[in-house]
């Protein structure tokens, strides 16, 4: 049921709002360059997080705060309106992402420290805070839509930040275009949606569909749902748009933390968590397809990365697709608590890499590391612990919403995906495994850099030891049924655990869903998976024979892995490429045939302008003169006219004239 | 109907006036003090622009004027307002740039209101030989205006191009006028829409008038830069000086498009409402016209490297989303058309008015030469990437919007032509990122080259500091504060309907 919104919601947008353009437009000039007024504005907005949270939690089960202010009507009453809806889930995206930010904020005042552009980058952080928390609370895709379009800008911005080095700026144009390409697709759904439910606001859509708007055309729902999820294909770095991620980590590292890690990435999985109740179930066997090859094809390329933050961005990508794959297989409460416990250990996990680069100076491959754990004690704990919560060992948050989804699949019949998603569970934790032991433990492999090495000052190490604790387990418990079991609309328009084609056209609830825990023998394989997986991927490099650059794959694989599948390849050569030649074909046209039409008779054209320049002068003289030079204006123009130019505008008038004949004859016929 | 009622025209009166006092003034003063001319003219625009508000608010209904010929109504008001507040920008940018030419500051200043005046016309016109000579009066000014640079072989190529290919065009318009004026018996627009030209289908006049109808939307084709008429834009974008490129980009075609709209309201409504077959193959000649010019223009911008020229492109591909509203061909199409021009005015300009202030300091218009935009002028950075992503489509600009109108217009009409064409348009709208984003890359990514002629431009006069934050703060707000807009375009296109 619908209850009226806290009159103080508005501010956790204005505040980080007023923030940045102070930090704008006079950031530069203020004390500690502006980044205390960035934190106080975050602060401010984490605070009244938390306060709504506990004041959503104390309603009752199925109640959600809803307000709606119309924005602008169309002619014949379409009304578009702005809103902001408070739900469980928007409740527990907005605690994690002013929390994150609040704590990445922390970490950059260290990490930053010393940078030309020190107040610029705050204030994009601030800008994308705001972006995300438009993004986060709106009810319609329409407002939706526009924070997800700016926290893509603040992820260009903020990827590109480094960008005296041209890969850097790539990457952040890579980044912004394939999302865009998602994006599109996102646009083409929200369009069928609209056009069937007259409406963009998401109670109205789900209203329209339950009604059976969309009835006798199923398939049109379908390709919506399709559409809508594209746009979470893109931004969570589904395959086959997954190549961006991995290059956006040439952003700073708190950067890669808060936007590429624990929220903007997630935001694909809140859309569809969101919109769930409009996936057909053909929609969400591709949804949940998806998820799960991208959840084991970016974990197999993770085995072959050297690079401390590649490793963790395919992680992220996997981790993706697991969430993808919860809400996929009927289970978006499963999707959504995976992304609240990832979001906190996968945090952790970039700021442990952040404080580890930072005391390499900028050194991020694993062949500089080795035996940190002495030097770097904080660090190395906090890491192990968010390494345990990613592995999903028992008494770690990962193990609890990891094991949701794989019950999931399972309970509703997805038995090819469970296994899956067993399996990159076991490559998650090697990978891990195999991380760790790298860069904190064995002999250090680079004697220079590991005699410099130091641990992070508190403000890195703070906000480190904040995340690994939210990494535990007991955080979490009953925290999936309160918070995602029941989101807004729920009530009017129930969300079913697997929605049935008979759900759509008949509005009967299925009875063939129960509430599972999976096979008996599961828990204790998956408790296995995890710890067996950390403790063969650490222990394989134990004889010292192995380093980073030893191939644990099978060889072929291996490559094939290591190359990325060689999608950017096949992308640069097959649509790229042809694009190119379109284009190219496009500028031949102008330049071989207007300009071979026309560039003589610039010529001439070029000798009448001097002749007439000059004539201004020659007035004064006299007119012979004018009149000679105006001949010979003439002749020139005449003489070139000789040359054939007259023959091509012929030409083109009879060309255009024969189409325009023909197009008649079209419309006629 | 029949009367004069000459008064209606005052604001075109006004800006002849100012336009004749003006061309006194230049006989009357010598080479370098050309200040009286655009006083002249700044006073005539603005002054004719404020007029045209005024008739706005007294408007009722539709009012003609010079027997019928001329016709006032929200949609004529609307499209005065526009073109006024092109001219009052494209002056502030001819006066920045004028500066840096030595001679000939009084017939830039006279060709320009000239031009203006075409476009004030354009809006009223009623009846076909109005809109021919209304035409001509914009275009042969443009033709001078292209080949302004007497000293500069691109400026006089595009200028020859634009006059050669420009004439083809008008014959081409002419040619159709005659069919019409042959099948129907008249010149008066609405006498065609009246007239039943619908039922003439079938007949031998039939025939006759849609060839005619053709051959109008060809010429006008050309106006507007659509594919396959659109070859002359790259060349004459490039070659013109930049503020003429900004008011082709802008006025003139949005002159085109006011002409367009209204013979296409003319000629093919009547087909439409009586739901003739034949309108349904015009729809999907204009559909087939329409992803063409936005998949030439798109695709055409990816690798220029020079600005003035990648805008010309991206030109090509915005008319050919108008193009998708005309295909809508219903009141919501003709609003998102509407709509479209108005957050493009500020988009487009904008853009403009940064090329211009560059260009000054640079001399060059490669996009490599804006590398370090960013870090020297960061506010001039600021406008020109608002501009470019509101053109690209991001929400939440005006650009966005536009769109936005558009593909709702086109997805509504739900037959397999209009999907289809959403699709090329999303293809279209994907590539565009592409090329806008390379020029902000450089703006922000690249630092200048030590040594370049990059650095902070100072003295920026005030009409033009007036002309970027106008843009830059229209740019927002129609992105934003959809509402009153909105109704603005919804009124005009309902007059627009109602003939």
């Amino acid at each position: 049921m619908q209850v009226d919104l806290p009159s103080y919601v508005p501010w956790i947008i204005f505040a980080p709002a007023i923030a940045a353009l102070i930090q704008h437009f006079r950031g530069e000039k203020l004390p500690r360059k502006g980044d205390l007024v960035v934190i106080g504005g975050i602060l401010v907005s984490a605070f009244l997080s938390f306060r709504l949270m506990f004041e959503w939690a104390a309603l009752e089960p199925g109640q959600y705060f809803e307000q709606t202010w119309s924005w602008f009507t169309l002619a014949g009453g379409h009304t578009f309106t702005m809103g902001i809806v408070v739900d469980g889930l928007t409740a527990s995206l907005l605690c994690v992402v002013t929390l994150v930010a609040t704590l990445v904020f922390c970490f950059s005042t260290a990490y930053m420290k010393g940078d030309e552009y020190y107040h610029r980058f705050f204030f994009w952080l601030s800008f994308f805070a705001v972006s995300m928390l438009i993004l986060t609370l709106a009810d319609n895709l329409l407002m939706l839509f526009m924070g997800w379009e700016l926290v893509g800008l603040c992820s260009y911005k903020l990827i590109g930040f480094w960008s005296k080095e041209i890969p850097n700026a790539e990457a952040a144009k890579k980044a912004f275009i394939t999302t865009r390409v998602g994006d599109v697709g996102m646009l083409i759904g929200m369009l069928i949606l609209y056009a069937t439910c007259d409406s963009l606001s998401i109670k109205a859509i789900f209203e329209g569909v339950q009604a059976g708007k969309f009835a006798g055309s199923e398939t049109a729902l379908t390709w919506a749902g399709i559409g809508i999820f594209f746009g979470a294909v893109g931004k969570s770095a589904q395959f086959p748009l997954q190549i961006w991620l991995p290059d956006a980590m040439a952003g700073p590292t708190p950067v890669s933390a808060l936007i590429h890690a624990a929220t903007m990435v997630a935001a694909g999985v809140y859309l569809t968590a969101r919109m769930f109740p409009i996936f057909t179930p053909d929609a969400l066997g591709f949804i949940a397809w998806t998820g799960g090859i991208t959840a084991l094809l970016a974990a197999l390329v993770a085995f072959t990365q050297t690079d401390i933050k590649k490793v963790l961005a395919y992680s992220t990508v996997s981790q993706l697709g697991y969430m993808i794959m919860g809400v996929g297989v009927g289970a978006p409460w499963a999707g959504m608590f995976h992304l609240t416990t990832h979001a906190m250990f996968k945090a952790c996990l970039f700021l442990g890499s952040g404080s580890v680069i930072h005391a390499m100076h900028h050194a991020q491959d694993l062949k500089d590391m080795g035996g940190l754990a002495k030097k770097m004690p904080i660090t190395f704990a906090t890491f192990s612990i968010a390494t345990l919560a990613l592995a999903g060992a028992p008494f770690f948050s990962g193990f609890l919403s990891k094991d949701a989804i794989l019950i999931e699949a399972w309970e509703n019949g997805h038995g090819a995906l469970f296994f899956i998603g067993l399996g990159a569970a076991f490559g998650t934790a090697f990978y891990m495994g195999r991380l760790v032991y790298l860069c904190f433990l064995g002999k250090p492999r680079n004697q220079e850099k590991y005699d410099h090495a130091h641990e992070s000052p508190w403000v890195m190490t703070v906000p480190l030891i904040i995340l690994a604790a939210l990494s535990l387990s007991v955080f979490y418990d009953g925290f999936a049924d309160k918070f995602y079991r029941t989101p807004a609309y729920a009530a009017e328009f129930p969300i079913t655990e697997t929605n049935t084609h008979a759900y759509w056209t008949t509005g009967q609830r299925p009875d063939d869903f129960h509430e599972g825990h999976g096979p008996s023998w599961f828990h204790t394989v998956a408790m296995l998976m995890g710890v067996i997986g950390l403790g063969v991927g650490g222990a394989i490099f134990m004889s010292g024979k192995r380093n980073e650059k030893t191939r644990l794959l099978p060889s072929g694989l291996h490559d094939l892995a290591a190359g990325k599948y060689y999608m950017d390849e096949l992308y640069l050569d097959g649509f790229v490429a042809s694009a190119n030649r379109l284009a190219d074909g496009c500028t031949w046209v102008d330049d071989n045939i207007v300009d071979g039409l026309v560039n003589t008779s610039g010529k001439g054209g070029l000798v009448l302008g001097v002749v007439s320049a000059d004539a201004d002068q020659l007035v004064v003289d006299g007119a012979v003169n004018l009149t000679a030079a105006a001949t010979q204006g003439a002749g020139a123009v005449a003489s070139t006219a000789q040359s054939g130019r007259v023959r091509n505008y012929l030409a083109a008038a009879l060309g255009v004239t024969a189409v325009a004949v023909v197009l008649l004859v079209f419309v006629i016929g | 109907m029949n009367e004069w009622n000459i008064g209606l025209a005052m604001p075109e009166w006004i800006l002849a006036i100012s336009a004749l006092v003006a061309l006194f003034l230049d006989a009357r003063t010598p080479y370098h003090r050309k200040e009286g001319v655009g006083n002249a003219v700044w006073i005539g625009v603005i002054v004719a622009t404020l007029w045209s508000i005024m008739q706005g608010f007294g408007l009722d209904g539709k009012e003609y004027a010079f027997r019928g010929r001329y016709g006032l109504d929200a949609f004529s008001v609307l499209f005065k307002v526009i073109f006024g507040i092109t001219a009052m920008f494209v002056m502030a940018m001819s006066d920045t740039w004028l500066k840096r030419v030595d001679r000939g500051h009084g017939e830039f200043r006279l060709l320009t209101i000239f031009a203006t005046m075409g476009m004030f016309f354009v809006a009223s016109v009623e009846d076909f030989a109005t809109l021919f000579v209304a035409l001509e009066l914009i275009t042969v000014s443009f033709y001078c205006l292209t080949a302004f640079k007497r000293n500069d072989v691109r400026s006089i190529e595009a200028g020859i191009k634009y006059i050669v290919l420009g004439a083809l065009a008008s014959a081409f318009l002419l040619l159709g006028i005659a069919f019409i004026y042959g099948a129907t018996g008249s010149l008066l627009l609405r006498d065609l829409a009246s007239s039943g030209a619908a039922d003439q289908i079938g007949h031998a006049g039939g025939a006759l008038l849609q060839f005619g109808v053709l051959l109008t939307l060809v010429g006008l084709g050309f106006k507007i830069a659509a594919v396959p008429f659109q070859v002359w834009t790259p060349d004459v974008y490039e070659g013109a000086a930049s503020p003429v490129t900004a008011f082709l980009s802008m006025g003139s075609k949005a002159a085109g498009f006011v002409l367009l709209l209204k013979v296409v309201r003319a000629c093919l409504g009547p087909m439409a409402d009586s739901g003739l077959a034949a309108a349904s193959s015009w729809g999907a000649l204009i559909a087939l016209l329409a992803g063409l010019t936005i998949l030439y223009g798109n695709l055409g911008a990816m690798w220029q490297g020079n600005l003035k020229r990648l805008l010309g492109y991206s030109s090509i591909g915005h008319a050919g989303y108008l193009l998708m509203g005309v295909m809508a061909f219903n009141h919501a199409g003709f609003t998102a058309i509407l709509y479209y021009l108005m957050a493009y005015l500020f988009t487009v300009l904008g853009v403009f008015a940064v090329v211009v202030l560059v260009n000054g300091l640079t001399k060059s218009h490669r996009v490599d030469d804006y590398a370090g935009l960013g870090r020297t002028n960061p506010f001039l950075a600021l406008v020109l990437t608002c501009g470019l992503l509101s053109l690209a489509g991001v929400p939440p600009l005006a650009g966005f919007f536009g769109k936005f109108l558009i593909f709702r217009a086109v997805i509504a009409k739900g037959t397999v032509v209009a999907y289809s064409l959403a699709a090329v348009g999303s293809l279209g709208v994907v590539v565009s990122m592409y090329y806008y984003l390379c020029v902000v890359k450089r703006i922000y990514m690249h630092e200048a080259p030590e040594n370049g002629p990059m650095k902070t431009i100072s003295g920026i006069s005030r009409p033009m500091m007036a002309v970027l934050w106008i843009c830059l703060i229209g740019i927002f707000v129609l992105g934003f504060f959809v509402q009153p807009f909105m109704s603005l375009a919804e009124q005009a296109a309902s007059a627009l309907l109602a003939g």
